[in-house]
């Protein structure tokens, strides 16, 4: 049996691990997000909680000899992650970048070495399927000779990996992701929907207050863009055997737009600016503004008091100062470019432009036209939603417009609080306008942790069906017991002593019922009778119908229930009943008491214990 | 040039190659900063600034020798290390010593420096840089 559930994020532009060991108590099933060793520099190996989803193959010259020694492979042949990413901004025909977007475009052969793609002859290639198999790969030997390794943990290739992968991936997307998996040494493999993973880590970060928000028929619209995808998706909330499922009723096309673009964008916007006065920019200083309009744009949405961020280029070469260009970026630049230029207030039924199509046209990813992502959601809610199989049961509105109850982010992009709140006013508008209530503050689904959310959830949703799954009901957090006197001969100055009977066991579900149907006990009616209560949070194990004797510190007492249990007006007697209990759908136990002539009394006490919302 | 095979020699230069890669501080110190006003220097400077403070606490932790607030009064205990602390003005008497702390020293806590370049590679503060279209 694997140790270990691993949840494997491979995004568009970076990957992420997270795990969880089953064999620890389940008290705190710790989810964590694993650190990845990689170069940053020739040179320099250091940990990220990413890896950036970069391949870079070198050529004689790019790297001075030995620079690229990692701990377990002195010469690799290729460099994979952040330093990747580096060199291959300074030296594009040799890097491989989105190869996962590559592995959902039929256009093209996917399992023919094509990246990167239109290199020069002189590169050597590889599929998207390998591209895949090597970061796979990757995170395969970082877990086996990191710590992992040292600790004499199992190899990655035994553990259970949950691997998710877009929505829209095509069965065929997906049967080469699995091979792509195959390839890297993965036994057991199960692929998740990101979409589905993002609400697993959104249900994570909630603990048991999520029941509170959502409930089976909701339906939950999963807005994720990251660095370079947008992809949305229609999830129903719904229950099996009183197991939560997630079921996917709609999917959008894996659009290609998101923050590389936002940035790209504002990077355009000054160069211009700077251009028109007398400022000449070459493409160095075009990534450099490129990064700084990011940092710049990330500083802007995290404090709104700030209206704007210097961006200074250094001249190139050895004219540093001499080189020197002034900007800044300004919040009105940020709405203008970024807010109304990506998400745009429109009505649902403006549709994204398709730009009049040339006849011929070059081969290459399928870049996005139009860049407004408000019109993306808008044709999803509408055109797409339309034309799934599920469409019947979905919430609509009276022009045939998908109406979520809740929206759930994901996403680097969703971090800022300022797009968000734009999404939701527009959605919001095509409700109302549909006739249905906008979505309030308890609707809007936010995972902590936005990078890292789709490998977490993964690993939550591993272990969720390692057990019982998510259940829809809560079920009890600890054990209950009701305190039964122990029939012995009395003796001065001592208590007779308690035993306790089981009646209600750990995670026993609101809305059951239990009875212990063998044994009677001698129930004290017509006269005032002390009920005693006792619970553990430790003994997880006793089932209904134990009676314990001996439990050292293992249960405590609550405060006992007085009450007079009523019987045709006769006093203080002793009925022999068997034993019922209910947890109410409301969180209360009822004990009930059922004597041999079918007579019945109720004690009742509330369980259910607040959690945080 | 004869390079004195020393470690020590490597160190300080991949202390200076890593303040240049990160933060362009050699670039900085090399040019000739007199014909430009104030206003464009300043620009330049604030980005090398935050960009080699990144360095400094990345790779070589600093940290003061007394730390406390400058123009202050500060006890300075007996067996001091002198090369730790220097005293001015008027020294004299045994310590304790009180006096106002001009300066708060810096020394160093950790240093983290990658692994040092294979070769030739030691003796590069920055490589040239060769475009080709």
């Amino acid at each position: 049996m694997a140790k270990y559930i691993i949840g494997i994020d491979l995004g568009t532009t970076n990957s992420a691990l997270a795990h969880c060991d089953v064999t620890t108590s389940e008290e705190k099933n710790q989810i964590e997000v694993r650190s990845i060793p990689q170069l940053v520099d020739p040179n320099e190996v250091a940990e990220r909680t990413l890896l950036p989803s970069f391949l870079y193959i070198p050529g004689e010259f790019d790297f001075p000899n030995g620079s690229l020694a990692l701990p377990w492979d002195l010469e690799p042949k290729l460099v994979i992650g952040e330093l990747a990413r580096k060199r291959g901004a300074e030296i594009p025909n040799r890097l491989v970048a989105s190869a996962k977007s590559w592995l959902s475009y039929a256009a093209v052969n996917r399992s023919a070495p094509i990246l990167p793609w239109q290199a020069p002859e002189d590169v050597p290639k590889l599929s998207p399927v390998e591209a895949s198999s090597q970061f796979l790969q990757y995170l395969r030997t970082v877990w086996d000779s990191g710590e992992a390794g040292e600790k004499g943990q199992p190899a990655l290739a035994e553990q259970d990996v949950f691997l998710t992968v877009p929505a829209s991936f095509d069965e065929e997307a997906r049967e080469l992701t699995r091979r792509a998996a195959e390839q890297a040494g993965y036994d057991h493999v199960t692929l998740l929907e990101e979409p589905q993973a993002a609400f697993y880590a959104w249900l994570e970060s909630q603990g048991d207050a999520w029941r509170h928000r959502i409930k089976v028929g909701d339906l939950v619209l999963v807005c994720d863009i990251g660095g370079g995808t947008t992809d949305f998706s229609l999830i129903m909330v719904s229950e099996e055997n009183g197991e939560l499922t997630l079921k996917r009723v709609a999917v959008g096309d894996h659009i290609l737009l998101g923050g590389d673009n936002m940035d790209l964008a504002l990077a355009r916007f000054l160069q211009q600016r700077l251009e028109a006065s007398g400022n000449r920019i070459d493409i160095w200083q075009l990534q450099s503004l490129w990064h700084q309009c990011r940092m710049a744009k990330e500083k802007l949405f995290e404090s709104s008091k700030t209206q704007t961020r210097p961006i200074t280029l250094l001249g190139k070469g050895t004219k540093l100062v001499g080189g020197t260009i002034k900007t800044e970026l300004a919040r009105e630049d940020l709405n203008q470019i970024l807010v109304e230029g990506f998400f745009p207030k429109v009505a649902s039924d403006e549709l994204p432009a398709r730009q009049r199509r040339v006849g011929f046209q070059e081969l290459g990813l399928p870049y996005a036209a139009d860049p407004a992502i408000t019109k993306h959601l808008a044709r999803f809610l509408s055109e797409q939603v339309r034309n799934s199989p599920e469409a019947a049961g979905i919430r609509s509105g009276g022009s045939g417009l998908a109406c979520p109850t809740h929206i759930l982010f994901n996403g680097g992009v969703m971090k800022a609080a300022v797009l968000r709140d734009r999404v939701v006013e527009v959605l919001n508008s095509w409700l109302r306008q549909e006739g249905f209530e906008a979505l309030g503050t308890k609707q809007i689904l936010e995972a902590p942790d936005l990078e890292h959310a789709v490998a977490r959830g993964a690993a939550y949703y591993g272990m969720a069906r390692r057990g019982r799954g998510v259940r829809i009901r809560s079920g009890a957090s600890r054990t209950y017991y009701i305190g039964i006197e122990s029939s012995m001969p009395a003796v001065p100055g001592m208590e007779a002593p308690l035993k306790a009977l089981c009646v209600v066991s750990f995670g026993m579900e609101e809305g059951t019922e239990a009875s212990i149907p063998d044994r009677e006990f001698g129930l004290v009616v017509g006269e005032p009778a002390e009920f005693r209560f006792l619970s553990s949070s430790v003994r997880k194990q006793d089932q209904v119908g134990n009676l314990l004797e001996d439990w050292g510190d293992d249960i405590e007492e609550r405060s006992p229930l007085q009450v007079t249990l009523k019987l045709d007006g006769q006093l203080g007697k002793i009925v022999p009943v068997r034993l019922e209990t209910r947890v109410t759908e409301l969180g209360t136990l009822e004990v009930w008491c059922v004597s041999r002539d079918g007579q019945r009394w109720k004690l009742e006490l509330n369980i259910r214990e607040k959690t945080k919302r | 040039m004869e390079r004195p095979a020393s470690e020590a020699f490597d160190r300080a230069v991949q202390m200076l190659a890593l303040l240049q890669r990160d933060g362009r501080l050699i670039d900085f110190l090399a040019e000739n900063i007199t014909p430009y006003p104030d206003a464009q220097l300043g620009a330049a400077v604030r980005t090398i600034h935050e960009a080699c403070r990144k360095v400094l606490e990345h790779y070589v932790k600093l940290e003061p020798i007394l730390n406390s607030e400058e123009d202050q009064p500060v006890t300075v205990q007996g067996g001091f290390d002198p090369a730790a602390i220097k005293l001015l003005g008027n020294v004299t008497g045994e310590p304790p010593i009180r006096g106002v702390l001009r300066h708060k020293g810096w020394h160093v806590k950790e240093v983290n420096l990658p692994p040092l370049p294979q070769g030739s590679g030691r003796m590069v503060i920055a490589p040239a840089e060769v475009e080709l279209s």
